[in-house]
């Protein structure tokens, strides 16, 4: 499932980050990378998706989001 | 202690350079170590802003660097970031990390810290608290081996701490090599920075908070919209109905003061009058009636911006502007726009990156400011009395076509290079904006344009001055305005407009005001018509009856076409001297002309066709 299809507040596990190189290393940066545990926190206009990165909340656009591969922690 | 050295300004620049990610502080701690001891300036070459100030305890300057996530440039900002610590391999690196996103911010530091001297400044420490993350700053520092602060620069002055950490500050060790390739580099970095994570113990489940709550509502598809526009609104107000009686107060100060000093200079003669009153203390005058618009403006972005909202707005906005190719922050410079121009080319400072902010100032002079309002109203009520309201709501509706045309056809050109990039924005928590460092920094930003802008503008309505003074036809000094080279150059310009149906000199006259302020075109029409009293200038008048006569003679017997025509004009070339010059400030000469250049083509072909489609249809009706 990508981040797009996550239920509000269930913790997941980023499998893979389907962007361009650069936007690829843009979220590596910012702590979305494979492995990383994040939580999809509020649902935002337009299918926009603030998400729980650590202690830090991350804002993405719909299309952005459909490209963050997850899976369930457990 | 803190080196000195020649920067990529190429002046003795900052021995200390403060780097750290978006929001997490670094602005607030740079307005608390300098004070008002600081100026605004672009990094060269670039539209990027730099803040350099003076930190007297330690008699060192201090450069306050854009935001980034990385040394990776990707942005003009970040470009200067790189650039800035590149040029300056012995300044002390004060980077700050931010509590609630330590890994983010270690990141940074690790590519900063390689091979240079750094000091850390931990912020944000009670947000990251009340998220479940505490981090151990003692720890920290042990495992980095530098010097570390916990600091929020929001709170008390740190700067003795800070001033301390800065004689032990030394490279950081143990970080791993890196290779080449962008991406392999940031893996090897992250594990490192895993590492430190991990042996601090610092990971910590993710825990609702009160800002989490807050944006229940404000990021709720069903609420977060009317809450957003209900605050663009709001900042509408402040731009016109909070502004306007303070910038008539001040406005009304200055006319008493110039008419003082006419009665003073009078003796002097009517060279030595004209050049200081109506030349040099008009700018002044000018410069001073802006000042406490853009103290509003200023104000009200630094409290968006402080209290964590501002980053919500750009999410909210951002499908309606990723449509034109922009950032969803672009809404808030265009939405200030139409209150008046001048604050909102300084809202562009809010966009993340510089081309962005190039982007959306060019589009700003299409939002139509109340400063037009007169002209519109003007005109439509001597043309067309029974829908002046639809005629001046179409005005209104031109604009938005214009903004959202000119960005589609600018992203397609000039702008090719701005790609419409994934949103990847991080949203600080909601915090209680504190008062001194929003009033040092409006305090800064004011200064720079009374400054900067203003020797432009003084300059520039000086000159304008002695073209309207100097007579060429023998006459005496500041006689009628068509006696002089003023007048002679709007009545050689007047047949340019020929094909937009209103080519005759009071019209060409009245616009090139116009490039001043547009407040003034009105009474320009008035003084070129000889109406006595400009305040009493109106549709059903004297001024009236004069302009219907010459656009009717002008048009050919198309007045009401003409009219519109130069509504049009009025809508879409430069908007005044002091959008001029806050552009050339903030974007330089090469842009500013070049957008002057494209405002007057698009303009001038719109207004022909408005008039030549406009005089068709009246000749068939």
């Amino acid at each position: 499932m990508h981040l797009g299809e996550c239920r509000l507040d269930q913790d997941v596990v980023v499998v893979t980050v389907d962007l361009p190189p650069e936007s690829r290393l843009r979220m590596w940066e910012i702590g979305v990378h494979a492995g990383a545990v994040v939580r999809v926190t509020h649902r935002g206009p337009a299918g926009g998706r603030v998400v729980a990165v650590g202690g830090a909340r991350l804002a993405l656009d719909a299309a952005t989001a459909t490209n963050v591969q997850v899976e369930d922690t457990r | 202690m803190t080196a000195c050295h020649e920067t990529l300004t190429g002046t003795r620049v900052g021995s200390v350079l403060l780097v750290g990610n978006p929001n997490v502080g670094k602005s607030t701690l740079f307005n608390g170590l300098t004070g008002a001891r600081q100026t605004v300036m672009n990094a060269p070459g670039t539209t990027v802003e730099l803040h350099v100030g003076t930190w007297r305890d330690v008699d060192a300057s201090v450069t306050d660097l854009p935001g980034t996530y990385s040394l990776v440039a990707r942005t003009p900002d970040e470009q200067v970031v790189s650039d800035a610590l590149r040029s300056a391999p012995d300044a002390v690196a004060v980077v700050l990390l931010d509590a609630t996103a330590l890994s983010r911010s270690l990141y940074l530091l690790a590519q900063v810290g390689t091979d240079r001297p750094v000091v850390a400044v931990v912020t944000m420490l009670d947000v990251a608290a009340t998220r479940g993350a505490v981090v151990d700053v003692a720890r920290l520092a042990d495992l980095l081996d530098i010097p570390v602060v916990a600091a929020d620069p929001r709170d008390g002055d740190r700067s003795g701490a800070l001033a301390e950490a800065l004689t032990q500050a030394r490279p950081l060790q143990g970080l791993p090599h890196c290779p080449p390739e962008p991406l392999e580099a940031a893996e090897r970095l992250f594990g490192w920075v895993e590492a430190m994570i991990a042996a601090m113990g610092a990971t910590a489940p993710v825990r609702r908070t009160r800002s989490d709550a807050v944006d229940r509502v404000l990021l709720n598809p069903w609420f977060g919209g009317p809450v957003f526009l209900a605050s663009m609104w709001l900042l509408f107000q402040l731009t016109t109905t909070v502004a306007t009686p303070v910038t008539g107060l001040v406005s009304r100060w200055v006319a008493t003061l110039a008419e003082a000093a006419r009665g003073v200079l009078q003796p002097a003669g009517p060279w030595v009058e004209g050049l200081v009153v109506d030349g040099v203390l008009v700018g002044v005058g000018t410069v001073v009636t802006f000042l406490p618009l853009l103290a509003i403006v200023y104000l009200a972005l630094a409290l968006l911006e402080d209290s964590g909202y501002l980053a919500r707005a750009g999410f909210l906005a951002d499908r309606w502007m990723r449509t034109l190719g922009l950032d969803g922050r672009a809404m808030l410079p265009l939405v200030i726009g139409f209150g008046c121009n001048v604050p909102a080319i300084a809202a562009t400072q809010t966009l993340p990156s510089a081309r962005q902010r190039v982007l959306t100032g060019l589009l700003v002079p299409w939002t139509t400011c109340a400063a037009r309002l007169p002209v519109y109203i003007l005109l439509a009520g001597i043309f067309f009395p029974e829908r002046a309201g639809t005629a001046i709501f179409a005005m209104y509706l031109l604009s938005l076509v214009l903004v959202a045309g000119g960005g589609l056809v600018l992203r397609r050109t000039v702008f090719r290079d701005v790609q419409r990039e994934p949103l990847l924005l991080i949203l600080p928590a909601y915090q209680r904006p504190r008062l001194r460092p929003l009033l040092l920094s409006v305090w800064a930003r004011v200064r720079g344009f009374a400054i900067k802008a203003g020797r432009i503008i003084v300059a520039t309505l000086t000159v304008m001055w002695l073209l309207m003074a100097v007579p060429v036809d023998g006459g005496e000094v500041g006689g009628p305005v068509e006696s002089s080279l003023y007048g002679a150059a709007a009545q050689a310009v007047a047949p340019v407009f020929a094909p937009a149906g209103f080519g005759d000199w009071h019209m060409s006259a009245a616009l090139a005001t116009g490039f001043v302020a547009k407040e003034v075109v009105v009474g320009s029409l008035a003084q070129s018509y000889a109406v006595q009293d400009a305040a009493q200038a109106s549709a059903s008048g004297e001024l009236g009856d004069q302009i219907h006569a010459t656009l009717t003679r002008t048009s050919g017997g198309a007045p009401a076409a003409a009219a519109l025509a130069l509504m049009v004009f009025v809508l879409g070339y430069t908007p005044c001297l002091a959008t001029v010059s806050e552009q050339w400030r903030r974007f330089g000469a090469r842009w500013t002309l070049g957008g002057i250049g494209m405002q007057l083509a698009v303009a001038w072909l719109l207004a022909v066709v408005v008039f030549q489609v406009g005089a068709f249809l009246a000749r068939l009706l």
